[in-house]
């Protein structure tokens, strides 16, 4: 006869009371599993949650970088393309004295008012960024009496007074004394030739250059220094316009040109005289304009979708808190509850057994042995209870997760295994002590005591 | 084999000291079959008990197999207990949840028993239990219930057996068979001391001894 056969079948005599107990602490072991499992649950799925928030959040930063990229690109493209534009047509913009009649400039192809040459000098020290390559001219429509009075767009420069850039090279090189540039439809119809020696209005020049042809007076033009033109003009000191080449401003270009001119030359005015460069600049604002909305809406999904993110996790971490403080007074309560349960259930279960105590030790078996026959059972009971609340714990969590339990085992392996191992300890060390008061009053009765009253 | 030497023994019952065994003394020797009888309350299950090593007397002494079991520390009276007394009461007192079989292997929680399981089984025949081993206590008669207990105290082979009115809730056909194997443990070597208070089963025996003469007087000490 050993004392685990006496255990077993006192269980099973007493199923009723067993399955209270087992109960007791399948619910206090559930109630901490589940908890537990529910909180990691929940851990979990604020992982997950907060992993496709990121995803989010990072294909919006990808989507708002590729709009920028894309911006750009575009900018960058339309930036080359109005550069190799303005290189092909040269200058965009002039600037000619306020007096002057618009419909007398278009009509003549050249101002017929005057500036003083330093005006260009007084652009150049402000450094103007409205305006590159600032050209001065002294420009006037004539003819070339020894070259059978032929019509030529006379043109004195002196070298680009601004570039706003030392890595940009000039539009209009310097025509020094003596030099002269012609345009490519003069040099045909006179058949000129490069290096050859001319003589122009009774001044000795060598063509040190031919302009391509631009579809405009310039292709008659003939380009000598400014010194030589403002001397055969009879202009000395005076120029009628400075040509430039216009800005990537947004907006009204002109009326931004016009201001920061006018803040140094009062008495100018400023035309674009270029429609394809007045389109093509219309184009690239209107590009810039949807690429910078589009680029915003872009960057304004970032933001949100880093709000919704921090959002999110922060009511996330709130409703957590709320559920691990419920559960730090919830799971203490419960197994307080059960142990006084347990205890319960032990001393009546001495109280029932009073007479199998009296009669055990009468026959000679120590109270040592009467203890274990009640801590084995309280033993039991608490295995059981830890195996049983276990699961009931995993599903229970599970069913409030809303995941399927196989998946509760699957991402919670481990940690499972662990708690596994703690509650089979755990619980019947609980119940051990829960059940160690009875125990000792049932192995320290005296059956003599028992024996003689029953 | 049993020496109950001017043993004392009071009780302290709502105040009051009752004396219920006064300076008893008693001597069983072995083979002995010796009834104890006297009215109810007489102090004899009081003595039956300190004779079982079971109650610490106030004074005297009781020797039981030639050790004085008193001088003993508690497990060892267990363990002494175990080995040389067998116990029977009126209420048979028997492990309600385990088999007839199991309760007569009790004493084997208490110390090793060699084959105990064979002997259980011979003395169950033996008693007339052979077709009941499987059976719990409560599907069993009053008489057979009392066999169980009796078997349950020879099984270890006791020096001496100690029954309290074993008859007592038995019928005249049970209690017969009770005494009768009680009278052949007795003859075998052993010593039996029982209490009753039914003349048939004191006439059984071989000397009856009258409580009455034995205690000097049971009286109240003290209130």
């Amino acid at each position: 006869m050993r004392i685990g056969r006496l255990i077993c079948r006192e269980i099973l005599f007493r199923k009723l009371s067993f399955l209270l107990g087992l109960l007791s602490v399948a619910a206090a072991v559930a109630c901490l599993v589940g908890v537990i499992a529910l909180l990691d649950n929940y851990d979990r799925q604020t992982e997950r949650i907060a992993t496709a928030e990121q995803h989010r959040v990072a294909e919006a930063t990808d989507k708002f970088e590729a709009a920028s990229q894309q911006a750009r690109l575009a900018m960058a493209k339309l930036q080359e393309d109005f550069r190799k534009l303005t290189l092909t047509m040269g200058f965009t913009t002039v600037v000619v004295a306020d007096q002057q009649d618009l419909g007398e400039l278009f009509s003549k192809g050249y101002a017929t008012h005057y500036m003083p040459e330093d005006y260009g000098d007084q652009l150049a020290e402000k450094k103007v960024m409205t305006l590159n390559h600032l050209l001065p001219v002294l420009e006037e429509r004539t003819s070339w009496p020894e070259q059978h009075d032929a019509a030529v767009q006379l043109i004195g420069v002196k070298g680009e007074v601004w570039i706003q850039s030392k890595m940009q090279t000039p539009l209009q090189a310097t025509v020094p004394a003596g030099a002269m540039v012609v345009g490519q439809q003069l040099q045909k119809a006179l058949n000129l030739k490069k290096d050859q020696k001319v003589t122009f209005h009774g001044g000795e020049f060598t063509i040190t250059g031919i302009r391509p042809g631009q579809g405009g007076p310039d292709d008659i033009g003939v380009w000598i220094d400014l010194a030589t033109a403002q001397k055969m003009l009879n202009h000395p000191g005076q120029i009628n316009a400075i040509l430039g080449v216009e800005c990537m401003c947004p907006g009204d270009r002109v009326t931004v040109i016009k201001q920061e001119i006018l803040q140094t030359l009062k008495d100018v005015q400023v035309y674009e005289f270029s429609n394809i460069a007045s389109a093509r600049a219309a184009a690239r604002r209107r590009v810039d304009e949807a690429a910078r909305a589009q680029t915003e809406h872009e960057r304004q999904n970032v933001v949100d979708a880093k709000a919704s993110l921090d959002q999110h996790i922060k009511s996330r971490l709130e409703m957590r808190e709320q559920k691990a403080s419920f559960a730090q007074y919830l799971i203490p309560t419960v197994i307080i509850v059960c142990a006084i349960w347990i205890a319960f259930l032990a001393f009546n279960n001495v109280r029932d057994r009073r007479t199998e105590i009296g009669i055990l030790r009468a026959i000679g078996v120590r109270s040592g042995r009467i203890l274990t026959l009640f801590l084995g059972k309280a033993m039991v009971i608490g295995l059981a209870g830890a195996a049983v609340g276990f699961v009931a714990g995993v599903l229970l969590s599970a069913q409030q997760s809303h995941i399927a339990p196989g998946h509760v085992i699957h991402d919670s392996g481990a940690m499972l295994v662990k708690l596994l191992v703690v509650v089979l300890l755990a619980a019947p060390v609980l119940v051990l002590l829960a059940s160690m008061i009875p125990a000792l009053v049932a192995a320290r009765q005296d059956p003599a005591d028992i024996l003689r009253n029953d | 084999m049993l020496q109950i030497d001017h043993l004392c023994k009071e009780y302290r019952v709502g105040g009051q000291v009752i004396r219920a065994v006064d300076d008893v003394s008693l001597s069983v020797q072995v083979g002995e079959f010796v009834a104890l009888v006297g009215k109810s309350g007489c102090g004899k299950t009081t003595l039956l008990l300190s004779a079982g090593a079971l109650l610490r007397p106030d004074s005297g002494r009781v020797t039981v197999a030639g050790q004085d079991v008193y001088a003993l520390g508690s497990g060892s009276r267990a363990a002494f207990r175990a080995a040389n007394i067998g116990f029977v009461f009126q209420q048979f007192h028997l492990v309600p949840y385990l088999t007839v079989l199991q309760n007569v292997l009790c004493p084997s929680l208490a110390t090793p028993i060699e084959h105990a399981q064979e002997k259980a089984r011979a003395l169950l025949e033996q008693m007339g239990l052979g077709h009941r081993l499987a059976h719990t206590p409560a599907q069993l008669s009053t008489g057979e219930r009392q066999r169980v207990a009796l078997a349950r105290a020879v099984l270890p082979q006791p020096k001496l057996i100690l029954a309290d009115e074993p008859t007592g809730n038995l019928d005249d056909v049970s209690a017969r068979m009770v005494i009768d194997a009680l009278a052949n443990f007795a003859t075998g070597g052993k010593c039996v001391l029982i209490v009753t208070h039914d003349k048939e089963v004191a006439a059984r025996a071989k000397r009856v001894v009258a409580m009455a003469e034995l205690n000097k007087g049971q009286q109240l000490v003290s209130a």
